[in-house]
């Protein structure tokens, strides 16, 4: 020993220690490792869900966008088509001075869309409108156009007989293609025009004087509604609930008693659980959710919805005194100990967080509350605790243990709720809800317990996403 | 050396025959690496059974270069290192403080050479700070810097206890060989 360094010596004694370990070891890393492959499963499918899931959502979204923008292009060209139709009635019904006034809404508008006004053929269908002087197009929300005043609607056999002689007019089974021409808008004074001219003003005054023609008459939002046949609205919102959360005894399924399967031969704390009644005190606390969904309609009354939350619960337990579980748990690996374990009693009490990811999909049916919006809603999905410092309670062996088990593990929640505008206009609602997850978060007494939550959530919905297509 | 990285290669492919051959092939060496942290053979059971999940978790990371031994040598010793930290009755014990006393172990002891079984009985007799640090230095080479950022340390302290650990196990050592000595004359 004395050639060589005090170190060098310990290194050569020990360097060739070899301990052989107890089989227990490699089942429990086999097992630890057939549960991460589990978990990693069960997130990747999660995650993989969500993402699947707002791609989905960012697709309507977006394709919302496009097709309103498209039909922003298109209804630039009825509108133009209108004013047209217009400009030709009004050299009939009022002569040259209205016939100027809307030759002045045609060059008003943009070089591009006079040009389209001009070029582009627009489909109709047999039913044509004629507006009189009092019509005007308007726009009253930025993209849908509102035509007021008195539309006449001229069958379409009259409509063939009084466009027999335009050129511009080819009729195609049902439909008639109208072809603007240049010299149709600018040529007022076309002889064509003239004769069109007499024909309608011919028509019109045998057609006022027959009562049976205003039951031909169309209001002009209905050739509109037919123009924009389907309205697809996706809608954002954001909601937040505060309320009380609460393990609760199952009434919807009964679990059998809590036994670890691995662990069956866990020594009991001693008398406290003779009767096997004995259970320490959970107590509900204030929880918290907030999320956001995208939704659409579903009917005229109904909407569904996709939700994505985050939810905290809280619990408090009342404990007995904490012990190191060092030597106690060393054995039975299927606990993930964090090194302590409590007593049953009632000396301490420790608080419980449960944090949660939650995504389902939402129904709602829209009804009347005091001349209020208000929507009834149920809900159903998945609920999976991300973190946690729960204990949990052996039954068996009468100890309260962390434990991670729960982790990652997917629970099917459902809830049910209720909340009315806070104005007739408002995009805010407030109602009661309640939820209700078939969860194991307490194993408690002689089943699990079951998560109940009950509160008043808050939601804001913004405005809707338009999605419009144009009658071909 | 290649068979090990085919070892690696099918235990990264989640073959489960590979990944027990693979502790088979280190589990006796490294059990004894925990041996050396711990206080007891069950506590360096565990301490193997989390730092073999962590291996076989972030086997990915082995950049098949080097020795695979002693990279699973160093996920062992941090493996200690936490198991330590986040125990209660070795946090107790961590505070580095100037401790005299003997330290209990169990009697459940291995079976090995006489020598390498009292030494190691007395490094394990040490408190768990001079045996962690004793292990780090005089064992496994870490410098004094290295230990102190391992432990949240400075780099004096752990110097300080480094070398009453070491005086501490040389008392020891002459007084087991002068009894040894006493015993072989009858005296």
């Amino acid at each position: 020993m004395a050639d060589r360094s005090f170190e060098q010596q310990v290194r050569e004694e020990l360097s060739g220690l070899r301990i052989s370990p107890d089989d227990a070891v490699w089942t429990g890393i086999e097992s630890a490792l057939r549960k991460e492959k589990k978990r990693r499963f069960i997130w990747l499918l999660f995650v993989s869900g969500m993402f699947a899931g707002l791609i989905v959502a960012g697709y309507f979204y977006t394709t919302g966008r496009q097709d309103t923008s498209s039909f922003v292009k298109n209804n630039v060209q009825s509108r133009n088509s209108i004013t047209l139709q217009h400009d030709s009635i009004s050299q009939t019904t009022e002569g040259i001075s209205e016939q100027q006034i809307h030759k002045e809404q045609i060059t008003g508008a943009s070089g591009k869309e006079q040009a389209q006004a001009v070029t582009t053929p627009i489909i109709m269908k047999p039913s044509i409108k004629f507006l009189t002087r009092k019509d005007e197009a308007i726009s009253s929300n930025g993209n849908q156009p509102v035509v007021k005043g008195t539309v006449h609607s001229i069958k379409t056999k009259e409509a063939d007989k009084l466009f027999s002689d335009k050129e511009d007019i080819a009729v195609s089974g049902q439909e008639k293609i109208v072809q603007p021409s240049v010299s149709s808008v600018e040529s007022s004074t076309a002889s064509k025009d003239s004769l069109v001219n007499e024909k309608i003003s011919a028509l019109l005054s045998q057609k006022t004087s027959d009562s049976s023609a205003d039951k031909r008459l169309a209001v002009a939002s209905a050739p509109d509604k037919k123009q924009i046949s389907k309205s697809k609205k996706w809608q954002w919102s954001f909601h937040a609930a505060i309320g009380y959360g609460k393990p609760v005894a199952p009434f919807i399924i009964v679990r059998k008693t809590y036994t670890a399967a691995n662990n069956s031969g866990l020594p009991a704390t001693g008398g406290q659980l003779s009767n096997n009644t004995a259970e320490p005190v959970v107590q509900g606390k204030p929880a918290l959710q907030a999320g956001m969904e995208i939704s659409r309609p579903l009917g005229k009354k109904m909407r569904w919805g996709i939700v994505l939350d985050y939810q905290l619960y809280q619990t408090s337990t009342q404990t007995g005194s904490r012990v190191d579980s060092t030597a106690f748990f060393a054995s039975y690996s299927a606990y993930s100990n964090n090194g302590y374990y409590y007593m049953l009693g009632s000396s301490s009490v420790y608080r419980s967080f449960y944090h949660m990811l939650y995504t389902g999909v939402n129904l709602y049916r829209n009804s009347r509350f005091f001349q209020l919006p208000s929507r009834w809603q149920a809900g159903m999905g998945v609920q999976m605790l991300v973190a946690t410092n729960a204990l949990l309670y052996d039954v068996n062996s009468g100890r309260l243990f962390s434990d991670n088990s729960l982790l990652a593990k997917i629970q099917p929640q459902v809830s049910l709720g209720f909340d009315v505008a806070l104005g007739k206009h408002s995009g805010v609602y407030v109602g009661p809800s309640v939820q209700y997850t078939v969860s194991r978060l307490s194993r408690t007494g002689a089943a699990d317990k079951h998560l109940f939550f009950a509160g008043a959530k808050l939601s804001w919905l913004l405005p809707e996403k338009k999605k419009k297509r144009s009658a071909q | 050396m290649d068979d090990q990285l085919k070892l690696v290669k099918d235990c990264l492919k989640n073959n489960p025959i590979a990944q027990k051959q693979l502790y088979e092939l280190f589990a006796e060496p490294m059990l004894g690496v925990c041996y050396r942290y711990t206080k007891s053979l069950t506590d360096a059971e565990e301490v193997l059974q989390q730092g073999f999940i962590k291996v076989f978790m972030n086997l990915h990371q082995y950049k098949m270069q080097g020795e695979l031994g002693a990279w699973i040598r160093r996920i062992m010793v941090n493996t200690a290192i936490n198991y330590l930290k986040r125990k209660p009755r070795y946090q107790l014990d961590l505070g580095f403080e100037d401790h005299t006393h003997l330290h209990p172990v169990t009697d459940n002891e291995p079976e090995m050479k006489m020598n390498a079984k009292e030494l190691l009985s007395m490094i394990r007799q040490l408190p768990p700070g001079y045996q962690t640090i004793f292990n780090l230095y005089a064992l496994e080479g870490y410098t004094h810097v290295e230990i102190g950022k391992m432990l949240g340390i400075s780099e004096g302290t752990s110097r300080s206890q480094y070398a009453r650990a070491r005086a501490l196990l040389i008392q020891w050592l002459e007084k087991y060989s002068g009894n040894e000595k006493k015993d072989m004359y009858g005296r």
